[in-house]
């Protein structure tokens, strides 16, 4: 993957405003969303946001991305989740094209994903293998994230 | 400028494109706004459609040309994954 073409990406937190279901109250919040497309050898999506996620070990999709591109799910191990727990999961490779409004990376090919069984998760973009391939600068303070490619020394 | 030539022909409000010193650039657009767990359409800034499928938000976007359309998950407060 050294050999790709990756940007750089100096964007602010997306504005997210939610009306809270259970109490109906609007709430404002941000996330380091990063726009981002996902192929499968025959269907390319439009742009999605994904959330970075440094938690997370990898990327996850949900269910009706990977149908959507038509993608074989295979059966997994179960994650390990924060608490502990387990969640049933399939897994599954996809191209992903990190980038926004013409101005995009090369693709990143085969990168495993995890697809949750149960619930409708957001797009999470983990360490496997955009942490591995930039370096990631959370501001909070200012509601911004710097990603730069990582060159080895 | 392929990318200040597609940002002017966006409101003005919604396609503020900052440039950086290192040459890169950083957007600021409408907020995403809907009830938790939805998906949206965001199409020149805007959103456009709302739904809890995102099967349908898949195919709704695409109908709109790939440089001017995106969909994203409405979070809910205190969101955690995984």
């Amino acid at each position: 993957m050294t050999d790709k073409k990756l940007l750089p990406f100096h964007l602010n937190y997306t504005e997210v405003d939610v009306v809270d279901k259970v109490t109906g109250r609007p709430r404002i919040i941000y996330f380091p969303y990063l726009s981002c497309r996902f192929g499968s050898p025959t269907k390319t999506s439009r742009e999605v946001l994904g959330l970075l996620d440094s938690g997370s070990d990898g990327v996850i999709i949900p269910l009706d991305l990977a149908k959507y591109l038509g993608l074989p799910l295979r059966d997994a191990d179960p994650m390990k989740v924060a608490d502990g727990k387990s969640t049933p999961r399939w897994t599954t490779e996809v191209s992903i094209i990190l980038g926004r409004a013409g101005r995009y990376c090369s693709p990143i090919d085969n990168v495993t994903v995890s697809i949750p069984r149960d619930g409708d998760p957001p797009i999470l973009l983990g360490r496997d293998p955009i942490f591995q391939l930039y370096k990631i600068t959370f501001i909070e303070a200012e509601k911004k994230f710097l990603m730069d490619p990582y060159k080895p020394k | 400028m392929q990318r200040e030539n597609r940002a002017a022909g966006w409101p003005m409000e919604v396609s503020k494109m900052q440039s950086t010193k290192e040459g890169m650039c950083s957007r600021k657009e409408e907020p995403i706004n809907g009830t938790a767990g939805q998906w949206v359409v965001v199409h020149r800034g805007v959103v456009i459609a709302r739904d809890d499928n995102m099967t349908k938000m898949l195919q709704l976007a695409e109908k709109y040309p790939e440089e001017e359309v995106y969909i994203g998950k409405v979070l809910f407060p205190g969101a955690s994954f995984y």
